[in-house]
């Protein structure tokens, strides 16, 4: 089990908190529709990178959520990403 | 299901005894009240014929199969249920069978990503979980009512009828050896999901179903791994699927594991993709040797309830009264403590103890437990079987972060079943007393246990009536000795025990100061708790817990 030693991501969270936000993520990727989605999720991100006002952090989470995607799906070129 | 050429009960490991239709009274014209008829002879109808015998009340259990289940169904007893099968006096042969265990492990692609470990603090006496399968536990049940002359087990009896009257139900039976009638002061329909006893009183369970479906096939294997929870999600040898593993008795091993969103039911269940499905999750887990197949089943998961536990003069108890999601181990245990709850409250009705308005308070409670479960059996229902494309993707990016990153681990945590807290029931009347305490076990809680200084548990010196925890150093105070006597007028089972104060490990886990009460009722739950002796209070609770509705009774 690879251990997070994230010094720099914020523990902002409690867990009660993220599971709350785990299942309204679930009923609003449903609520927008399979078509739209994609788009939702993008907007959501947009927004929080403004809410949270750090560029370097969100750049930081871009990264880390680019690793470990499905290997078999994964474009070759994405499939190792190096945090800086 | 077994495989081809089997019989359903041709099991590797185990024999099942075939029970006949004995000549009862009622077949020679002997047509007596009974206090208590129990319809269904399963792990709750036994363990609830048990109750009420530690109360000396007489119950006919009617069952209609010949032997016990036909594959093993539930397989894990959670510590507050080993708890009860003390309390009912059949706890030994469970701790010689079952493993006990308290960790698990959830994988994502094959590596880890939690470890769960379910707390097992020193003062407690059962570890928090034990596997043992369905037939044994049914088995050990039996064996303790065989063995009480208050208990009458009729194998192959059937329900055809049954009928609420005023002061009794009355029921029609039919055996092998002739039909006949019936009558109880009292009915406890412990007749399982499909319950025959819901459906004549034109009863319907409400709640949602959850579309996900998962095959449970229980193997024989030399297989080199501790008894732990195991789950894996998106296996190499489940694509798409999630994948359970728990270790049993005899080397029997269980999986579970989930079928393809529109995947076929009747195709998944056929004998060879059944081995199929198998053979590949075994190679996943390094396991390319030999094994067998003993037995399988579907299931899909359901939160389903009925709105009302009591209907009259019958009681709902166990899976008639409720289905709950397997994920968390709540069916087989919340059935025991219903069948428990129940116990004690007709058990101290029907014997004189108290009053039948006590047992108004069960539905309350056991459906109380119930919702309490679908809140946590949602949330681990959402992640083993995830609803709609959202919670799929949702689950995906959680599982996805738990590789590398801490924070969404928890996510996967099974949330076992924890014992219901009765602190919003009536008989919990004086709740508001837990601000004094700093910690302890609130009101309404499952009674932790404790060692003594003499090397007892705690717990072993509660009584079948309510018991009084006193925390005193040396003798109790006069004042007590006075409450005692009144307490003992009102509730001829009435138990005290009294624990040095201070320096225990009792004193410590209660959170406990000199001439602190606790007041447990039958089935181990705080009735209330007080810092210090408020006798009016104490009195008034057990009142309460005795169906006399608060006013001071002289018994």
């Amino acid at each position: 089990m690879a251990e997070s030693k994230d010094s720099t991501m914020k523990a902002a969270l409690s867990f009660e908190g993220l599971e709350q936000a785990y299942a309204s993520l679930a009923e609003a990727i449903d609520s927008a529709g399979e078509k739209n989605e994609t788009v939702f999720l993008a907007k959501l991100v947009l927004l929080l990178a403004h809410e949270n006002g750090d560029v370097a952090v969100f750049e930081r989470a871009i990264k880390m959520a680019l690793q470990d995607l499905d290997p078999k799906t994964q474009r070759a070129d994405t499939r190792f990403v190096e945090l800086s | 299901m077994r495989p081809a050429g089997k019989g359903p009960l041709d099991s590797l490991y185990f024999d099942y005894p075939l029970f006949t239709a004995r000549d009862v009274q009622e077949l020679n014209g002997v047509n007596l009240l009974h206090p208590v008829v129990i319809v269904g002879g399963g792990p709750i109808g036994l363990t609830a014929a048990l109750a009420l015998a530690r109360y000396g009340v007489r119950s006919v259990v009617l069952e209609k199969k010949e032997t016990f289940n036909d594959g093993s169904r539930a397989i894990c007893i959670a510590r507050p249920s080993m708890v009860i099968l003390e309390r009912i006096g059949a706890v030994a042969p469970f701790l010689k069978k079952a493993l006990g265990w308290q960790f698990g492990r959830s994988y994502f692609r094959g590596e880890q990503i939690f470890r769960l470990e379910m707390p097992h603090p020193p003062n407690e006496k059962y570890l928090p979980m034990y596997n043992l399968q369905q037939q044994y536990i049914e088995q050990y049940l039996h064996d303790a009512v065989v063995a009480n002359p208050l208990i009458d087990m009729r194998w192959q009896s059937d329900v055809t009828a049954i009928k609420n009257q005023m002061n009794k139900v009355g029921l029609s039976v039919a055996s092998p050896l002739g039909d006949y009638t019936l009558e109880a002061s009292y009915v406890l329909a412990a007749d399982g999901a499909r319950s025959p006893i819901r459906a004549k009183l034109g009863l319907r369970l409400r709640g949602e179903n959850y579309e996900g479906k998962y095959v449970i096939a229980d193997i024989r294997m030399d297989h080199d791994f501790p008894t732990e929870r195991r789950a894996f999600f998106e296996p190499a040898g489940n694509p798409g699927g999630t994948v359970l593993i728990h270790k049993q008795p005899d080397n029997i091993w269980r999986i579970d594991y989930q079928l393809k969103p529109g995947e076929s039911e009747e195709e998944a269940m056929r004998e060879e993709n059944i081995r199929a499905r198998v053979e590949a999750i075994l190679l996943d887990i390094n396991h390319p040797g030999e094994w067998e197949l003993e037995w399988w089943s579907v299931y899909s998961a359901n939160t389903l309830c009925l709105d009302e536990y009591k209907h009259g003069r019958v009681i709902f108890i166990g899976d008639s009264a409720h289905i709950v999601p397997i994920f968390g181990v709540r069916g087989l245990n919340n059935g025991l403590a219903d069948a428990h709850n129940i116990g004690w409250k007709l058990g101290l009705v029907l014997s004189g103890a108290a009053d039948a308005s006590l047992l108004d308070s069960y539905s309350p409670e056991r459906r109380g437990a119930t919702l309490d479960v679908f809140a946590n059996a949602g949330k681990s229902t959402r992640f083993m079987t995830p609803p709609t494309r959202g919670w799929r993707l949702a689950r995906e990016a959680a599982l996805s972060l738990s590789l590398r990153h801490e924070f969404p681990r928890g996510l996967a945590n099974p949330r076992q079943m924890q014992p219901y807290s009765y602190v919003a029931s009536p008989l919990t009347p004086y709740a508001d007393r837990d601000q004094e305490f700093l910690c302890g076990p609130g009101s309404g809680m499952a009674a932790p246990n404790a060692r003594l200084e003499d090397g007892s548990w705690l717990l072993d010196h509660a009584g079948d009536g309510f018991t009084a925890i006193v925390f005193a150093k040396g003798k109790p105070a006069l004042e007590w000795l006075n409450l005692l006597q009144r307490l003992q007028a009102l509730d001829r089972r009435f138990t005290e025990v009294i624990v040095p104060s201070g320096e225990s490990e009792a004193a410590t886990v209660y959170g406990a100061g000199e001439m602190t009460v606790y007041l447990l009722r039958p089935d181990l739950h705080i009735a209330g708790r007080w810092k210090n002796l408020e006798s009016e209070e104490i009195l008034s609770t057990l009142s309460v817990g005795l169906g006399y509705q608060g006013e001071s009774h002289n018994g």
